[in-house]
């Protein structure tokens, strides 16, 4: 190999590194940020719900939870509707329609999250509190078992409001992924249990959906990372609150939000820490589920070659 | 038979060619992974002489080629034993130059391979690496090797225009007059022509009949009139092994080898 | 027999009505968004947003400084990540390949393309404002560079890998060394495909908020010293939006006009004009 090329495998060679680099540097950054919360509070730091500015006693069990509940819901809102817009666009739709739907589809994907935040905020909590809430209220309100989760002022602002904004944005992540892989079945597979007189739907469900079950939970993990360390989106919606409440209706707060939130504020090293030991979480639990969305989906490209 | 006797077997091809050898296999072995390709090819190369390969498809004639400048080592798991002298020196050894190498020994895929350039850079461009030339002195060879891929005529007014512009044939050509540009000593030309109309077919092949005055071809071709076309010599290939080397004439008239015959005549392939 | 039939029939219409359905919930939250947008951000442009400054709490201005800030901080930010970015997926689709190593850095770059980007901005402001001490346009730059680098790694690999073998064979036949090959003939063949990538990183990295809440900060002032804290178009819509002011939440619409026009109208164009075409 000549002087040249050595030179230019090795300066490529820095970048990619640089990539492995940054991730790790990014961990290992917030890990020492947050130490001295770590250190002082424990395990408490995940299991206590008290978040005290004032008296200096960090505990981040209610913008954990609140994190978990948000991007649960947005799952709830996000799975169907990306597994129906996934069959559509692979079964339904007219061959001269699947591009600009797929696109337009896309295009959620493409628009700044602050912008969701504040569509949130502006225009669809009061159409919450107007129109979805007090019906909420009334008919879900008094039945036992649920009820709880559906009780309390149509204020707008909380946890449901969050969870269905973080629902459509993560669609398109979701929905994208579903329609390649369900493009990528063979089509001797498909067509041949259409000439035994198969619906669509059957297909789908007994040829599409099992060969490509693996890609399918991929899709859905990506979706949940992504729900999971939204920012923005979150924070002008879910109200910042650090209390308790058991209803859906209710403000709340997630790892995220909580961050941007209070950040700027921070005036002690241990306020900063505990805000950087939640980053840290977050950086892990996200870690987690992209990881495994990465193997599922890593098998479905072997599997097609 | 005594050792000293195989020995020279193996030193001296069964039938050696006339006149100075330009590319001379011994022994060469070639492995994709662990798997065998080539089990041991010896037989001489004549300078300025147009040698085809023949053989049915993975019968290894392309992977004999590709070891003659080494492009297989592009690809790690893939690695040769043996030698390929060339003008007495292997250039399989890794203290043999690739720079070096490549320079002198040109080669020409299945498929044209057109840079995203103009038509006048695909040819310049190499060339430029190599020398320090003029503008007038690289117009001038460009425009020589263009003529002698017999493609000037058809792109002397549109030397700026990109070369994916041109047809498959012209592409061809094109990739023939960049190879001739480096002035290298040996072409190795991987079926040239078996992506082309039979009138594009037929220009090549009369440019390399031209050209084999000056330049040693190597082709391989899985198209026999092809090779019975154009030809000095013609070896004979099966299953990664050398059945048989020889004149044109005698390849295609007759055949030592039962295999050889049955191949030629077309019994199979 | 015909009774099954009609049943199976009539589940499978059941199942593509719903789908259709889902299809339009998903457009119908898309037309919404960009009709709030539009109508609310058309009602408060006007010509001072390029003029004036961002004014104190409750008075009316413009957004210039904004402008200008996000601006220079995303031109860093890109600036810093594509020849790294480039340079990286050149590693994997050039040399790495199929390697363990290779297949190691696509992994942790998938990834980091889909990392919390909030974890990003703390890991900048960890980095290069604690150690320096103050908010600066640079660490916000740097931020989005580390935001907008696994975009261009992926796209570049992706690309580069789609250049036929026979391209770099050809090339190397002729003795040129690589570094020539893939910087003259190999980059040329993928280069619709890399500039599709950077272009949409671009795109994506113009909107982002979140890793500049405390890396580049805001400022209520023109300043072009990216030494110091930076005003920005995310941010500033970020804090108009949440305050009581009714002129900051004009100032925010307008602001979050601008970046969904020029966001999804980069985003559209870079998919209509530059849909790589698979090289022949």
């Amino acid at each position: 190999m000549s002087t040249g090329d050595r030179a230019f495998r090795w300066l490529t060679a820095v970048a990619a590194w640089a990539v492995l680099i940054t991730l790790l540097a990014a961990a290992l950054s917030m890990a020492w940020g947050g130490r001295l919360a770590f250190r002082t509070f424990g395990w408490k730091f995940i299991t206590s719900p008290n978040w005290d500015a004032v008296g200096h006693n960090f505990g981040a069990a209610i913008p954990i939870y609140g994190t978990l509940v948000s991007s649960a819901l947005a799952m709830l809102v996000a799975i169907p509707t990306s597994l129906g817009i996934a069959i559509f666009l692979s079964e339904v739709a007219p061959r001269w329609l699947r591009g600009p739907v797929g696109m337009a589809i896309e295009l959620l994907a493409a628009i700044p999250s602050i912008i969701y935040g504040m569509w949130g905020l502006f225009v669809f909590a009061p159409f919450m509190a107007n129109h979805v809430e007090p019906w909420l209220n009334d008919k879900l309100g008094p039945l036992p078992g649920i009820g709880p989760l559906f009780s309390g002022p149509p204020i707008g602002i909380g946890m449901l409001t969050a969870g269905i904004v973080l629902g459509i944005m993560t669609i398109p992540f979701i929905s994208s992924v579903m329609r390649d892989v369900f493009q990528a079945v063979p089509p001797a597979l498909r067509e041949s249990a259409f000439a035994l007189g198969a619906t669509p739907w059957e297909v789908t469900r007994k040829v599409t959906l099992p060969y490509t079950s693996s890609a399918v939970l991929g899709a859905i993990f990506l979706g949940l990372g992504r729900a999971l360390g939204e920012t923005m989106a979150v924070t002008f919606v879910l109200g910042n609150a650090h209390d308790f409440s058991g209803s859906l209706l209710m403000p709340g707060n997630s790892i995220a939000a909580a961050i941007a939130n209070e950040f700027t504020e921070a005036d002690s090293p241990i306020y900063l820490s505990s805000l950087i030991a939640l980053g840290f979480l977050l950086f892990v639990v996200t870690f987690i589920v992209l990881a495994i969305a990465k193997f599922m989906l890593m098998r479905i490209e072997r599997s097609f070659g | 038979m005594t050792v000293e006797f195989s020995q020279a077997l193996a030193e001296k091809p069964a039938e050696a060619a006339d006149g100075p050898v330009k590319l001379a296999v011994r022994d060469l072995e070639f492995f994709y992974g662990k798997s065998r390709a080539l089990h041991g090819i010896t037989f001489d190369i004549p300078a300025n002489s147009i040698t085809a390969v023949i053989g049915p498809s993975g019968c290894g004639k392309s992977t004999l080629l590709r070891t003659m400048n080494r492009i297989y080592e592009l690809y790690p798991d893939q690695h040769t034993r043996g030698q390929i002298l060339l003008d007495g020196e292997d250039l399989l050894s890794p203290t043999f130059k690739l720079s070096a190498l490549r320079a002198r020994v040109g080669m020409v895929f299945q498929k044209p391979t057109p840079f995203n350039l103009s038509i006048y850079d695909n040819v310049a461009f190499a060339l430029r690496h190599y020398e320090q030339l003029s503008r007038a002195e690289t117009h001038q060879r460009v425009a020589l090797a263009l003529k002698q891929a017999a493609l000037w005529d058809e792109v002397k007014d549109k030397l700026k225009r990109s070369a994916l512009s041109l047809s498959g044939g012209q592409q061809q050509r094109l990739c023939i007059a960049r190879a001739l540009a480096v002035r290298p000593e040996v072409i190795l030309l991987d079926e040239p022509t078996s992506a082309l109309d039979p009138v594009s077919t037929a220009k090549i092949e009369e440019l390399v009949i031209e050209q084999s005055a000056d330049y040693t071809f190597v082709v391989v071709t899985h198209n026999l009139q092809q090779a019975a076309r154009i030809a000095n010599r013609t070896a004979f290939m099966l299953n990664g092994d050398l059945i048989e080397v020889g004149d044109r004439e005698r390849i295609f008239l007759n055949p030592t080898d039962e295999r050889t015959r049955a191949y030629v005549t077309g019994r199979f392939g | 027999m015909e009774r099954i039939i009609w049943r199976r029939q009539a589940l499978n219409l059941v199942v593509m009505v719903l789908a259709s359905a889902a299809t339009l919930f998903g457009l119908v939250w898309l037309v919404w968004l960009l009709w709030t947008t539009v109508t609310e951000g058309m009602a408060a442009l006007s010509p001072k947003l390029l003029t004036q400054m961002t004014p104190p709490p409750g008075a009316e201005g413009g957004l210039a400084n904004a402008f200008v800030g996000s601006l220079l901080i995303v031109t860093l930010g890109t600036l810093i990540g594509t020849p790294i970015g480039i340079l990286a997926g050149t590693y994997l689709a050039e040399f790495g390949k199929r390697s363990k190593v290779a297949e190691t850095i696509r992994f942790v770059n998938d990834i980091l393309l889909s990392a919390p980007s909030i974890v990003i901005g703390l890991f900048v402001y960890e980095l290069a404002v604690r150690t320096v001490g103050h908010f600066s346009g640079y660490a916000g730059g740097l931020a989005l560079a580390l935001i907008l680098l696994p975009v261009v790694v992926r796209t570049t690999d992706e690309s580069l890998r789609l250049v036929p073998a026979t391209l770099r064979e050809a090339a190397l036949s002729l003795g040129l060394p690589m570094w020539k090959v893939v910087l003259n003939i190999v980059y040329r063949a993928g280069a619709t495909g890399i500039a599709t990538g950077v272009l949409l990183a671009v795109a994506r990295i113009s909107g982002e908020t979140a890793p500049l809440l405390f890396t580049a900060l805001n400022n209520q002032f023109w300043s072009t010293d990216m030494g110091t804290p930076m005003a920005n178009v995310p941010v500033v819509i970020f804090q108009y939006a949440m305050s009581p002011y009714d002129s900051w939440h004009a100032l925010a619409w307008a602001g979050a006009l601008i970046v969904t026009a020029f966001v999804l109208g980069l985003s559209i164009v870079v998919r209509v004009l530059l849909r790589p075409r698979t090289y022949r």
